[in-house]
């Protein structure tokens, strides 16, 4: 009896070895550089913890084009007639836009009674090498933004691009303004000479993107990954040390870990639209000086006329601040506001001060612009 | 009444990761401070390193080098399948790029022919409601 008993955790311990074994070796096979892929399972083991609860909010997809999805997240408590559709970046994924429970600019927003959508860009392939920024801009994001007005019932959105998803719906803005009620730029890179030190490593004496995009097609993730660890590779290292200090904190460590999941959860950049954009951002500058060129259309940020708000974050090195200060003086709308806050990068999308301090601030700036749901206008079917 | 629960006791994983831990905390030891001013040096070190013009440049040719490479090496292997009549990479995606495009002219298609239908629903109704202009 006693000896049926032992049989048990010893299997389990067994069980549980084996699993971590097979994930450090999978993650040697892709000689993948993230920590995170070697340490994940054995720290999961230590802190005794599950997998992060990542992406949780209730969403349907409403719409497929390729490799992307335009999720909607409805909220049970709607209020605005007008939703917001989120336009993330093409590198790494949308969750960090629906972090975790509690932690999530989504679950925010939906809670606040916005009809939420957003881009998820998936896993682009080989369809999606050849693809320009005129397809992404035309193509993809003008269906979103279609869909988006059907599904709601609206007749204009918001429109809250962040990173390089802000660069990508700032264009869009500039040639499609149609249905473009209110504009959220969130750490968003506009003038690419101040671009910090993706601008230093990117100038064209020293990187041939037509080389790399030639060679690989789209940009491999392990590419996209090295340039990250780069930026800073011993932090990258030493921040797991806080994290074995803090073993015994359940929620500290689902949180680290669900924020390396999504660090390490890097994505090929479709190889045409890296090129445009390497050259016209980064090497040119030609963005910000109204030179881009997409389907043969100027992108001229002066046209913009909508409400715009471009949310800063002062610690920022992918986006500086410097970079993104640029953009309230090129828009000609009338209605713009800047609103800056002191925490990094992905600070503004997963950090403790999100649901405290930034978010009721963004979506207070959105509330006083979109429309209300009227009490005898039944909102569209869920 | 509040119920105080008793601190979880750590598995032996956890306590060797803690260990590692405190070791390295310049707040609770002699090695930690040690460990936080190498890590300090090393951080100037190599963020110097990333911003220096000759490495950079130098590091730039490499890796143009070797991206190069890869392309010629993918271009012979691509004449060689073509001289053997055998389809290759670049045709593959030639063809999903066609595809791509023929499902894009389709939803184009299908677009349009809804604005349509919503203008002959709209022209309808207002017909039906007491003559309005057809389209």
């Amino acid at each position: 009896m006693a000896l049926t008993s032992s049989i048990g955790p010893i299997k389990a311990s067994v069980g549980a070895n084996r699993e971590i074994t097979s994930e450090i070796g999978r993650a040697l096979l892709r000689r993948s550089l993230s920590p995170y892929s070697y340490l994940n399972a054995l720290i999961k083991r230590a802190a005794e913890v599950g997998e992060p609860n990542v992406a949780s909010t209730p969403h349907q997809v409403v719409y497929t084009r390729g490799s992307t999805r335009l999720l909607r997240f409805p909220s049970p408590n709607r209020r605005y007639r007008t939703p917001i559709l989120f336009v993330y970046s093409l590198i790494n994924r949308y969750y960090i836009l629906d972090f975790l429970p509690g932690k999530s600019l989504i679950e925010f927003m939906v809670s606040q009674g916005y009809d939420v959508y957003a881009i998820d860009w998936g896993t682009p392939g080989p369809a999606e090498q050849r693809m320009t920024w005129s397809d992404f801009l035309g193509g993809i994001i003008r269906s979103a933004v279609r869909w988006t007005l059907r599904v709601s019932g609206a007749p204009d959105l918001t429109l809250y691009g962040y990173c390089m998803g802000g660069t990508m719906a700032l264009a869009y803005a500039t040639l499609y303004p149609e249905g473009i009620k209110n504009f959220v730029a969130q750490a968003t890179p506009v003038d690419f000479h101040d671009g910090g030190i993706f601008a230093q490593w990117t100038r064209p004496e020293r990187f041939n993107v037509d080389a790399l995009v030639d060679a690989y097609g789209n940009v491999p993730t392990e590419l996209m990954e090295m340039g990250f660890s780069m930026m800073a590779p011993i932090q990258r290292m030493t921040k797991w040390l806080d994290v074995f200090r803090r073993i015994e904190d359940p929620d500290f460590v689902t949180t680290f870990l669900a924020m390396e999941r999504w660090a390490s959860d890097n994505v090929p950049f479709p190889g045409e639209v890296y090129r445009q954009y390497i050259k016209d951002c980064y090497q040119e500058n030609n963005f910000c000086n109204g030179r881009m060129k997409v389907g043969g259309e100027c992108v001229d940020l002066g046209s913009i006329q909508c409400a715009l708000l471009s949310v800063i974050a002062d610690n920022d090195t992918i986006a500086p601040p410097k970079s993104s200060e640029a953009l309230s003086r090129l828009v000609r709308s009338t209605d713009k506001e800047t609103f800056r806050f002191p925490v990094g990068h992905i600070g503004l999308s997963a950090s403790s001060k999100g649901p405290k301090l930034i978010w009721p601030k963004i979506a207070g700036w959105i509330d006083a612009r979109s429309e209300q749901l009227t009490k005898h206008r039944a909102p569209p079917s869920e | 009444m509040a119920v105080e629960s008793a601190p979880r006791r750590l598995n032996l994983l956890a306590r060797a990761f803690k260990l590692i831990g405190t070791v390295t905390d310049p707040a609770a030891t002699s090695s930690g401070k040690l460990f936080h001013r190498l890590e300090t040096g090393a951080t100037a070190l190599l963020d110097r390193l990333a911003r220096n013009d000759t490495y950079l440049n130098l590091a730039g040719r490499m890796m143009e080098q070797t991206f190069l490479v890869q392309a010629e090496g993918a271009r012979s292997a691509e004449t060689l399948l073509h001289a053997m009549r055998l389809p290759t990479a670049s045709d593959l995606s030639e063809v999903r790029d066609q595809v791509r495009k023929v499902g894009d002219q389709v939803e184009a298609l299908s677009l349009q022919i809804e604005f349509i239908l919503e203008q002959l629903e709209a022209s309808q109704k207002t017909k039906g409601e007491g003559g309005g202009e057809a389209l």
